[in-house]
């Protein structure tokens, strides 16, 4: 049942997304939404029928069984927990490389991700971060020549060899 | 042509040639496997490496590359169900399986010795058969082009794992987020939102990397228990593996011809080859409900048919000057580099260097067996490691892939934001390959059916005629819609 009431949420988010797109499409000429608005209304009839259809046969179920399901199953809640703290970290990784660069961000975030992971630090922790940010940093922006991105403080380019 | 053929196999049988073809080989295993590293952007990052060697010396390393990475980008997707590569999206769906069930050598030795059949059939096929199947590629239009998108979209039904409605809803999103950004015609910008990354749409690299790798990182973290360990040594299986292949002759034929074919269509791209020859083998399989959850059978599909494009798309290259595909266009710019002209002209004068490259594939296909299984060997230890060191390794590789890509920070968010989307998508159970197969789709279809209607000054009557009257069109036509019944008449069956 949980599954069933998981697959109309998805239909629901999936109906008001297909909505939005529909309506950002007539602002667009013709010539170039002819395609997207067409995708966008096949969207929007095929969520309404996911949605009618779960939520008939959730009812059904509902009713026989004489109770309702929860939205979220047990593992659920252990995943969604996951994913934010993936989220958030790389979230992270991303505003320290515009601050520290690269290599250093690189460094700090395998660093306190695989602390965050395995929910203690480790010494070798430290040592394996270290050294994959500079296998990267070598691999990628020496050897394969990619540019350095742009942060506040430019210590990378002390280690990048020209 | 008999001279020519042999003054080209003697060419390739040169030490330089053979060493050349040995070090692409190597250095394309290792580009394929990363996530965000391609097989364009290997060949494109050594071509200036190229420039003091020898034409001939230069292309068998390039065309060495272009063969291994696009065979490796099935080590991660297998391993780690991420796909190293787009042409290995398709892998994913029987590879992890087995990964999880303990038959990862088995898989990789199944995937290695696929890919090598499919690359040497089409490198046969580039051999003998250039110059004919260059008047092919020249036949389709617009129309052809488009109605092809049309038969990839038919297909999302057939990789649906479950509710079908679900799976179609994700090929139909997909198929929405390639429209993203400018359109190629008018220039107009859409569902851009005023960002600039935006612009030149989503590319489908960073749009994998999120997709798989940020749901990956997620589930591994949340798994009690680990994967079952290998069930018996890879090398000791190798033989037996090869036998297994060969045994699946249908099987390996139609996706040789599948991917030579779809190789030679300019733009199709190898994505797509795999997913057709896939829906092919699941629907004249005896066990089709064991597709997406461990069938050997759809992974020596998938693995052949992409491997099988890499020759395929060296013929409008070669025999036209037209590039297939963005590695060929890369490779056509290492040929002008080197003073050379790609077309018949190519064949004529420089015989030498056009056959001596075509049998370096030849021979570099034979290359990344041995090489490959020995990788593949180490890399199979990689999904038993702790699971914060995986996770981090993982999840740095990918900022890294996605940033690599155009060089932007701002790739690395949307990489994110899909990674968000691909959670999602796992959180409510619908299949991630048709979005892809969406994605890959989707400006094919637009920008073909753009130029189709300009063809015939927006007049959709017309064009719908060209769709009946073309041979190639209504051939199209008439395997589109075999493909929506026999898939309907399937999912009524089950």
């Amino acid at each position: 049942m949980t599954s069933i009431k998981k697959d109309a949420g998805f239909a629901l988010a999936c109906i008001l997304l297909s909505i939005w797109i529909t309506w950002e499409s007539f602002s667009y000429s013709y010539q170039s939404s002819v395609l997207l608005r067409g995708l966008a209304m096949i969207l929007v009839v095929m969520s309404v029928a996911l949605f009618v259809i779960r939520l008939y046969q959730y009812l059904r179920m509902a009713k026989a069984a004489g109770h309702t399901a929860s939205f979220l199953e047990g593992n659920d809640v252990r995943h969604l927990l996951k994913s934010l703290l993936v989220f958030g970290l790389v979230g992270g990784y991303i505003l320290a490389i515009t601050l520290v660069g690269f290599l250093f961000a690189t460094f700090l975030f395998v660093f306190i991700s695989m602390c965050c992971f395995s929910g203690k630090p480790r010494v070798f922790f430290l040592a394996y971060s270290a050294a994959l940010a500079l296998v990267i940093f070598m691999l990628f922006f020496n050897a394969l020549g990619v540019t350095l991105p742009d942060s506040l403080l430019p210590f990378d380019t002390f280690f990048k060899i020209v | 042509m008999l001279d020519a053929l042999s003054i080209g196999f003697l060419t390739a049988l040169q030490p330089s040639m053979l060493l050349a073809a040995c070090v692409g080989v190597t250095i394309g295993v290792f580009i394929g496997m990363l996530p965000g590293l391609t097989s364009t952007m290997g060949v494109a990052l050594l071509i200036p490496v190229t420039f003091s060697f020898p034409p001939a010396v230069g292309l068998a390393l390039l065309g060495g590359i272009y063969l291994a990475s696009t065979f490796s980008g099935s080590i991660s997707a297998i391993l780690l169900n991420i796909p190293g590569t787009p042409s290995a999206v398709a892998t994913c769906q029987d590879g992890y399986p087995m990964t999880r069930a303990g038959k990862a050598g088995r898989a990789i030795g199944l995937s290695v010795f696929a890919s090598c059949i499919g690359g040497i059939f089409s490198a046969i096929v580039l051999l003998f058969m250039a110059p004919v199947l260059s008047e092919l590629s020249l036949m389709l239009g617009a129309p052809e082009y488009f109605l092809l998108a049309l038969f990839g979209v038919t297909i999302i039904a057939s990789l649906s794992e479950g509710s079908m409605l679900k799976s179609m809803m994700g090929g139909v999103l997909g198929l929405i987020i390639s429209l993203i950004g400018m359109h190629s015609l008018t220039g107009e910008m859409r569902l851009t939102m005023g960002q600039p990354s935006l612009y030149d749409g989503i590319p489908l690299v960073i749009t994998l990397i999120g997709l798989y790798s940020i749901p990956e990182v997620v589930n591994i973290l949340s798994e009690k228990s680990s994967l079952q360990k290998e069930e018996s040594s890879q090398f000791s299986g190798a033989w037996s593996t090869l036998k297994d292949v060969l045994g699946q002759r249908l099987n390996v034929l139609r996706s040789c011809v599948i991917g030579t074919v779809v190789g030679i269509i300019p733009g199709a791209g190898q994505s797509i080859a795999s997913f057709i020859a896939y829906d092919a083998a699941k629907r004249g399989s005896r066990t089709p409900e064991q597709f997406g959850k461990g069938s050997e059978e759809g992974l020596v599909a998938a693995e052949t048919a992409n491997n099988a494009v890499t020759g395929g798309s060296l013929v409008p290259l070669l025999t036209l000057g037209v590039p297939g595909n963005a590695v060929s266009a890369v490779l056509m710019g290492g040929l002008i580099i080197h003073g050379l002209s790609p077309g018949p002209i190519l064949f004529q004068n420089s015989p030498d260097i056009a056959y001596g490259f075509i049998f370096s594939l030849l021979f570099s296909n034979l290359m990344f067996v041995p090489i490959g299984l020995l990788v593949a060997k180490y890399c199979v230890k990689v999904i038993y490691l702790p699971k914060e060191i995986l996770a981090a390794s993982i999840l740095s590789l990918a900022v890294m892939g996605a940033y690599a890509i155009r060089g932007q920070v701002s790739d690395i968010g949307l990489m994110l934001a899909i990674g968000v989307l691909g959670y999602l998508f796992t959180f409510f159970s619908v299949s991630r390959a048709p979005m892809v197969l969406g994605l890959v789709l989707g400006t094919m279809a637009e920008s073909n059916l753009s130029r189709a209607l300009s063809l015939v000054r927006g007049d959709v009557g017309e064009l719908l005629l060209q769709f009946v009257t073309r041979p190639f069109s209504l051939a199209l036509v008439l395997l589109c819609l075999a493909s929506v019944v026999m898939g309907y008449r399937k999912s009524r069956r089950s």
